[in-house]
């Protein structure tokens, strides 16, 4: 059963280590506080040795709770979940200027920590509302609150007052 | 506010480092699973010993003897001779029972040959 939960882990990370780290970034606002919570909550996985049924949000769940756990222990610099500059083998026709990835960033910034980590989850995480209200274990329409306000908010600083 | 979303999807976003990958890479390759493994075999190590200790107390009472049964008293009849004998066999009229002399020995096993 160990070897079956550590390959379980082993794989789900290879296949969802960008969203994990999105997310984490998004709460920690720092790479490696994020990385570190990331690592912690696989440890504190294998460390269990068994596994829930729905294995993305257990996940989810768990470096979320490592995130929180480093930002109460650690002054929180505020690094970005948006690359500010392309590495050199990520240059592509298609990849959106470092300008606007750092505003994007800026703007993300100015949200409220719920209406980020909402919008962070929904977009490039790809949960629904509903996975997110039992990730967060809170209300549908609190959580369906938080990604409205948070995009009508993010419409409002990039369009309006650029 | 589809718009929006597309707009925030276009973005590229922050890749974890490689040393995450690394670390990662070495955290399920040295077997996170060994402190709770090891826990386990702690357990068995410690039951081990446990159990010695358990028969050693079932069964070092059984290595002594069993307890003797009691002797039965041995009881000796002796024949006095002469005056005692007589008063003895020919007690005097007044008295209604004869006199006993019951000389009672409690023997226990002995080593001697």
């Amino acid at each position: 059963m160990s070897r079956a939960v550590t390959e379980t882990l082993r794989v789900f990370y290879v296949e969802n280590r960008q969203q994990l780290y999105t997310y984490a970034v998004s709460i920690t606002r720092q790479r490696e506080a994020a990385e570190d919570a990331i690592h912690q909550a696989f440890q504190q996985l294998l460390r269990r040795g068994e596994l829930v049924a729905e294995v993305r949000p257990y996940v989810f769940r768990c470096v979320r709770n490592a995130a929180l756990d480093g930002l109460r222990r650690a002054k929180v610099r505020g690094d970005s979940i948006l690359a500010g500059e392309p590495a050199p083998e990520q240059v592509a026709p298609a990849a959106p200027a470092p300008l606007l990835a750092r505003e994007l960033d800026e703007k993300l910034d100015l949200l409220s920590a719920d209406e980020r980590e909402t919008i962070v989850l929904k977009v490039y995480d790809e949960f629904t509302l509903q996975e997110i209200a039992d990730l967060r274990d809170v209300p549908l329409p609190t959580v369906a609150s938080w990604y409205r306000r948070g995009l009508e908010k993010l419409k409002y600083l990039l369009e309006d007052n650029p | 506010m589809k718009d929006l979303e597309d707009h925030l999807r276009a973005a590229r976003l922050t890749r974890p480092s490689p040393q995450l990958d690394h670390r990662m890479e070495m955290l399920f390759a040295s077997g996170a699973l060994e402190p709770a493994a090891s826990r386990r075999n702690r357990w068995w190590w410690l039951a081990l010993p446990a159990a010695g200790v358990a028969a050693a107390f079932v069964l070092l009472p059984s290595r002594h003897p069993p307890p003797l049964p009691p002797a039965p008293p041995l009881v000796y009849q002796l024949e006095p001779q002469g005056l005692l004998r007589e008063s003895l066999l020919a007690p005097p009229a007044e008295s209604q029972t004869p006199p006993a002399m019951i000389v009672t020995v409690q023997s226990f096993p002995s080593t001697m040959p």
